[in-house]
Formats: structure tokens, sequence, C-alpha cells
């Protein structure tokens, strides 16, 4: 286990310094490149003295420092992206798990017919539905933004509710209540696709472990279909998947920047596009930088994770060859 | 029992040909199937079917409603935008420009990934592990971000959307071409295959090819259902196609600021591809359910 992690993380280092090469070149050969210039190994040492020193140069549009900008909407991102990846492990996993028991049966039909749709309709367009019908016809929620634009909001740690949280004012939850509501459309319309995935998954998962030869010996035994289930199915279904749940977040976070281009939400991919029409390369080539590097890492949490959770890791131990 | 068999013999429908009638009996396989073709023929000819011209503006029939509507017309079918241009005309046009484009990135990507994937499945050591880490690494880099590194290189236009969208699933493709064939290799028939003395080619095409068909058909139609709605995303975020281009995320994109004074300029365009992309998902499903029961 030591060995494999120390091996994924010597992995992750290498990959790390190809993805420097790919944000190098985008602050070097590109057309207003803030590097230009200077020679090659010069320009590429100072990227990556000033890179371990979190310092990603600044500005070209208005001179702000681009570690101050990421400060600033990488938790905006972070919570968004979070929530919505919660809600749709808590309401696909059961699903997946429902469909694969009842393989076939009416069931089976709905819930695939539904995760079916929803990984086909477009994030901008569920947003603009939801935009639709909720606030202009409903009247029921806000289109844009993080909060209502009366209540002032110091950022303290970047994410919207602990800030109205942890803020002094005398309308502190009025103020929670208003980032709570800008929250709801956005992380809906971000949660559909990722909820359908793991419906996938965790459906075909369910079907593989069902089919064993330990879950016949579990309903030899006696054992009630739930508690097969719950017992047997649930913990052998699970830790195949959580490598695939972690590439997901990948994808989750394209679907993030353009929820937050339709909800204005003030985040990373917003942010990165805005910079793409101003022509911004040195917050590009950061943009990237960060992004992948956030992703690479989740995928390791997700491998190691899944590595470690496999009940059938012992078996080389109990049932040596 | 068959009557028209004139001999006493017995014919086994080849595995090629059973699959063909399970797919032919599956109702919602068949819907994909015909669909996509539609799609086909209309990312070819969609330009000759369209009653009028893409650009074609007709003065004081401005965001008219589709036909059904009280204060529709006729001749507009699916109404008008802002500018007077005909609905149909565009999304007719748009069915190249987005399945099309595609397609086209898709079927590329599949190509090369076939190369890589199989050349990363049977060779070992460190050829393999070089390979598997450049995909890795592509792979980790979220498909929008790619096509934003690819369009800061060389700005935004359909083409260049196509070339992010190919790079994108390339590294999908092969890894899940190269899991599918490496795990092939390992099962014992291939080991009887390789002691009749098939060469490694010969193992490949006859041996390991007929047994991943049904991953690679699902792959496929995965892929370009993505890009499809890559392609899109691009066009509506003003990173892919430029604005007198009829692609659907453009339409979309460029009708944002009337979704509430004349909602089925934002509707259809998305609507269209909410539908292509589900009959592309279809006739996937379809697909594989049909080699896997002709497998079996």
């Amino acid at each position: 286990m030591i060995i494999f992690t120390l091996r994924r993380i010597l992995l992750l280092l290498i990959t790390l310094f190809f993805l420097t090469l790919v944000s190098f070149s985008l602050s070097y050969f590109t057309p207003h490149a803030p590097l230009k210039g200077a020679a090659m190994l010069d320009a590429y040492q100072f990227y990556f003295v000033s890179l371990l020193h979190w310092d990603f140069g600044v500005s070209s549009i208005n001179g702000q420092a681009i570690s101050e900008q990421l400060r600033e909407v990488f938790p905006a991102t972070m919570s968004l992206c979070l929530l919505a990846f919660t809600l749709s492990l808590f309401i696909g996993i059961p699903l997946g798990i429902i469909a694969g028991v009842m393989r076939g049966k009416w069931q089976d039909t709905v819930i695939s017919t539904f995760a079916l749709v929803g990984f086909s309709i477009p994030v901008f367009w569920l947003a603009l539905l939801l935009i639709l019908f909720f606030s202009l016809h409903l009247n029921w929620l806000p289109i844009s933004g993080r909060f209502n634009l009366l209540y002032q909001v110091q950022p303290i740690t970047g994410f919207a509710l602990l800030d109205a949280w942890l803020s002094d004012s005398p309308y502190r939850s009025e103020m929670v209540a208003s980032a709570l509501r800008h929250m709801i459309l956005p992380i809906a319309a971000l949660a559909v696709a990722p909820t359908t995935e793991v419906v996938r998954l965790m459906r075909i998962s369910t079907d593989d472990v069902l089919n064993k030869n330990y879950i016949k010996a579990a309903a030899t035994r006696g054992l009630s279909r739930l508690t097969i289930i719950r017992r047997h199915v649930l913990h052998n279904a699970l830790p195949p998947i959580i490598p695939k749940l972690g590439l997901q977040f990948s994808n989750m976070l394209t679907l993030a920047m353009i929820t937050e281009m339709v909800f204005s939400w003030p985040g990373l991919g917003r942010w990165l596009i805005i910079a793409m029409r101003q022509q911004d390369y040195a917050a590009i080539s950061a943009g990237v930088m960060v992004v992948s590097t956030l992703v690479i890492t989740i995928n390791l949490l997700a491998e190691i994770l899944s590595a470690a959770t496999k009940p059938l890791k012992n078996k080389a131990w109990y049932a040596p060859r | 029992m068959l009557l028209d068999n004139v001999y006493r013999e017995k014919k086994i429908p080849s595995p090629l040909r059973y699959t063909w009638r399970i797919f032919y009996g599956d109702a919602l396989a068949m819907v994909g199937f015909y669909g996509v073709i539609a799609l086909l023929l209309l990312s070819l000819f969609g330009s000759l079917l369209a009653p009028y011209t893409l650009n074609q503006q007709f003065l004081g029939y401005q965001l008219l409603p589709p036909s059904w509507s009280h204060h529709g017309n006729v001749s507009f079918f699916l109404g008008t935008d802002d500018l007077g241009r005909d609905i149909l005309s565009r999304l007719l046009d748009g069915t190249a420009a987005t399945f099309g484009s595609a397609l086209i990135a898709t079927l590329a990507a599949a190509f090369f990934g076939m190369i890589i994937g199989v050349f990363a499945g049977v060779t070992h050591g460190l050829r393999s592990a070089v390979l598997n880490h450049i995909l890795d690494t592509l792979l980790s880099i979220p498909s929008l971000l790619l096509a934003i590194v690819v369009v800061a290189f060389i700005g935004p236009k359909l083409e260049h959307a196509i070339l992010a969208v190919w790079l994108t699933q390339l590294p999908r493709m092969g890894r899940t071409i190269y899991s599918a064939v490496h795990d092939e290799l390992e099962k014992e028939y291939v080991v009887a295959v390789r002691l009749d003395g098939a060469s490694t080619r010969q193992i490949l095409w006859y041996a390991v090819m007929p047994n991943i068909a049904a991953v690679l058909v699902t792959e496929f139609t995965r892929a370009l259902s993505m890009a499809i709605l890559d392609i899109a995303a691009l066009g509506f975020l003003d990173l892919g196609a430029q604005l007198p281009s009829a692609e659907w995320g453009v339409m979309l994109g460029d009708a944002l600021e009337l979704v509430y004074v004349a909602p089925w300029t934002v509707m259809l365009p998305g609507a269209a591809i909410l539908i292509s992309v589900l009959l592309v998902n279809l006739l996937g499903d379809g697909m594989r359910r049909a080699i896997n029961a002709g497998v079996e």
C-alpha cells in the first residue's frame, strides 16, 4: 500500500512537470505573452521559481496580482463543485443500486431513462430553463450572483455561506438565507449530469457484484435481501467506481465553468473565460496550472481511497495462491 | 419446421446476422439508428433542404413565434429571430456545424486513439509507461480548459474547436481501448491462439478485435455525444464557431438576451442539441445490448 502510494505520488510529480511545460508555453509562445523576449531556459527558470513561490505574475488588464484574484475565485468554484458533487452522490448512489438490483424491471427502466435524458441535456440550456421557470416565471429564486446586492458581505474565507455566517452584521441570518437562495439554481444545474454518471456507474457495478459467488453464498446462509445489499453489495460495488468518480471531477469543472458563465457566478471558470476574451495570458497560464493540479490531486486521492477501501485487497493474505 | 428448406440442413445465423436481428427487434435502438442516419443526411444536405438561405433577413417579420402559435406565420415554420431570419433554415444549416464537426472530431479521435490504444496495449515496460503517463496528463485537463488553451494559441474558430474536441477525446479513447485490449490479452483463448502460431497482428485482428467491439461501439457513441455537447458549449461561450454561423450553441448564446421576449429562439437550438445527443445515445445503448447478446 505504501509502495503503491509512493509510486502514484511520483507519477503525480512527473505529470505536474508536464503541466508546467504546457502552462509555461502559454506565457511564452502566445501572441502577447508576458515572458516573451527572454531566452527560453532563463524564462522557464524564472517561471518555475516564481511558481514555487505561488507567484503567477500580474494581470495585464488591471495590474492586480494573479494570486490575489485566484484567492477570490477559487473558493467560489470549489463551494459550487463540492456541494453539487455531494448532492449527486447522495442522489446517484441509491438510485444506481435500485436500478442495478431491479435490473429489467420498471424501476430500472424509469431510472435509466431519466439518466439518459439527464446526460443528454446541454448544461447551459438546462441552466437557462431553470432561470426561465423558477426565476422569471415563478419569481422564486434570484438569477445571478452570490448575494443580494443590499448586503455588504466581507470576504473572509471566500466561501459565500461561511462568509455570511461569520459576518457580524445585524442581518446575518438574512445574508445566509440570501447566499443559500443564490446557490440553489447553479447547484441544481451543475448536479444533473454528474448524477446520471453516478447512476450509470453504480448500476453496472452493482449488477457485476450481484453475479458474484459470494452473494450466492450469502443468500444460502439465509441473509435477507436488504442485509445482502447493505453488507455485501454496497461494500464491493463502491470501491471500483471511486477512481471513475475522481475522473468525473474533471468533467464537473468543465460544467462548472459553463454554469458560472450563465449565472454570473464569480468563480474560476468565469474568470478564465473572461481572461481569455481579454487575452490576459498570465491569467490563463495560471488558471490552467491551478485547475489541472486540482484535478490530478483529486484523481490521486480517489485512487488511493479506492485501493484502501477495497475489501478484496486483503485476499492475498487470507487466501495465498 | 422450416418449410422453405429443401434439404435437411440447419442454418445457424452468423454472429453478425444474429446481432443485427436483435438490434432490429429493439425499438429504441432502431429509433436511434434512423435518427442518426437522418442527422447524417441533414448535415450533408441540410442547407439544400432549408426553405431560405442562412442569412436571409425578412424586414417586418422579426421575432415571429413558431407557426402553431396564435401570432405565427406558416411561411416561417419555427418562427424568426431578432434579425428576421428563419429559425428552421438556420437549424437545418447548423446540423453540419454541430453534428458534422462533432462526428469529424470523434472519427479522427477514434482512429488515432485506436492506434495509440492498441500500441500501448501490446507493448510492455518503459514504452507502455511513457504512453500511459502522457495519456494520463492529457486526461487530467478538463475538456473546456484544453479548449481554452487551444483557443489561446490559435484564436476562436469552428475548426479550432474541432481540434480542441479531438484533443480531449483522444486520451479518453486511447485509455479505454488500451485497457480493453490489455484485459483481452490476459485471457486464455488468446494464449490458445498464440499456441496455434498466430502473430501479434493476427491475434489482434482475429481474436481481440471482435471481443472488444462492444467496448469500441459504446465508447465511440459516448464520445460522439460528448463531442456534440462540447462543440455546442464552445460555441455558446464564444470560444468556438463565430457569429454568422448557425452552429446550435452559437445560436443559443446569441439569443440569450431574448430569452424573456422570445423564448423559442433559445428553446429550439437547445432542443435540437438535446435530441441529437439523445439519438446518438439511444443508438449506442442499442448497439451495445445487441453486440453483447450476439456474443453470448
